[in-house]
């Protein structure tokens, strides 16, 4: 879950078509569009009740599954989500080893936000 | 979604989703036409939600909650928002019964689990007791009127301590996570109401600064500096600005 090289951040933009694959209908070279925040597959049970950021297929991650019991679809920008991640680890290995760790992380995150409160 | 000529950059990018995402937390807050409505945190989300009720859901009053002068500032100016400045005014609950007696219809969080206020969230965060404090859903719980509603589209990553659910059953809340909204579902009644004037993204875009210095943009933005409330990142590849909106400056000299 790490970041790696050449991902892209943030998740509102706009432009203009380049190139359409074969099976894209809604959109041709050359028109201006913007593009949604969340990934959809248009076809699942969710995306055919309009509840597109549950899509069951634009997801690869199990991370959610662990903690919230489902995951949501996939979103531009933000498929990296470390906190939840980590959460994740400590219910799933729930165990004291994991308690010191979790106190430094949670204290290296938080400090210097409390540092700059006060 | 392809953009009608009509409608500038500008006005377009925000569909990609604060403007859709706005609509659905106050769609799915059910608002009606009428109706007293506080709205916690005035972030572009927030700001976003008191446009869409004041123009489009027709309510009758909103109340807007946050510290930040200039963004209570405007939604007053633009949309008629009570403001309350809650580093003025502590005990919020206690104003808000004050100048809405009997409590809120609706309450639409826009806030989120990030911003502690008292020590005890702060420490229990601190040391991993919670991941989100419970504080803005609490001041939601205690000032929303019996059978009202009260509706989440902040984000909330997991646990909380102290939560008011004593209140939430007797007082027969409706408590209501809006999920990351669908922003398909919505685009084309969003776009519409943008082409008719109904909605106008622009009123909250305040900067429009180059790609290079997302970094710098995005420290000041989290210090809540230079007033910023939502910017336009220009590419090598972003056409002129359109008029009435923001030129490209230096994050450095805002």
């Amino acid at each position: 879950m790490q970041m790696k090289k050449d991902d892209i951040l943030g998740h509102e933009c706009i432009g203009v078509v380049e190139k359409v694959g074969p099976t894209v209908t809604k959109v041709k070279p050359g028109d201006r569009v913007v593009s949604s925040f969340n990934i959809a597959c248009g076809k699942c049970d969710y995306c055919k009740k309009k509840l597109f950021t549950s899509c069951e297929a634009a997801n690869n991650s199990s991370v959610m599954d662990e903690l919230y019991g489902h995951r949501i679809a996939g979103v531009m920008g933000y498929s990296h989500v470390s906190i939840c991640l980590y959460l994740t680890y400590c219910i799933k290995y729930s165990s004291i080893f994991l308690v010191p760790w979790w106190f430094l992380w949670c204290s290296s995150r938080i400090w210097p936000y409390l540092v700059w409160q006060y | 979604m392809k953009i009608p000529d009509s409608v500038s950059d500008e006005k377009a990018l925000y569909l990609s989703d604060i403007v859709p995402t706005a609509y659905h937390a106050v769609w799915s807050a059910d608002v009606q036409e009428g109706e007293v409505i506080g709205v916690w945190g005035l972030g572009p989300i927030g700001l976003n939600v008191c446009q869409w009720l004041r123009n489009v859901f027709k309510a009758k009053r909103i109340i807007g909650i946050d510290n930040v002068p200039a963004r209570l500032e405007l939604a007053q100016k633009h949309w008629g928002v009570e403001p309350i400045n809650f580093d003025t005014d502590k005990d919020i609950v206690a104003k808000l019964e004050e100048i809405v007696p009997g409590g809120l219809d609706r309450s639409i969080d826009c806030a989120g689990f990030r911003y502690a206020k008292s020590m005890l969230h702060k420490v229990e965060r601190a040391v991993g007791l919670e991941t989100d404090t419970s504080e803005v859903l609490n001041e939601m719980i205690r000032a929303t009127k019996k059978f009202g509603t009260i509706s989440l589209i902040a984000d909330y990553a997991a646990y909380t301590n102290h939560f008011l659910i004593g209140a939430i059953m007797e007082k027969g809340l409706r408590l209501i996570g809006c999920g990351q909204a669908p922003i398909q579902r919505h685009w084309d009644q969003c776009l519409e109401h943008i082409v008719k004037g109904e909605f106008d993204p622009t009123i909250i875009l305040t900067h429009r600064f180059p790609l290079e210095q997302c970094v710098e943009v995005y420290q000041r933005f989290d210090k809540k500096e230079a007033s910023i409330m939502k910017t336009y990142i220009n590419t090598k590849f972003t056409g002129p600005a359109a008029p009435g909106t923001p030129k490209l400056s230096n994050v450095n000299d805002a």
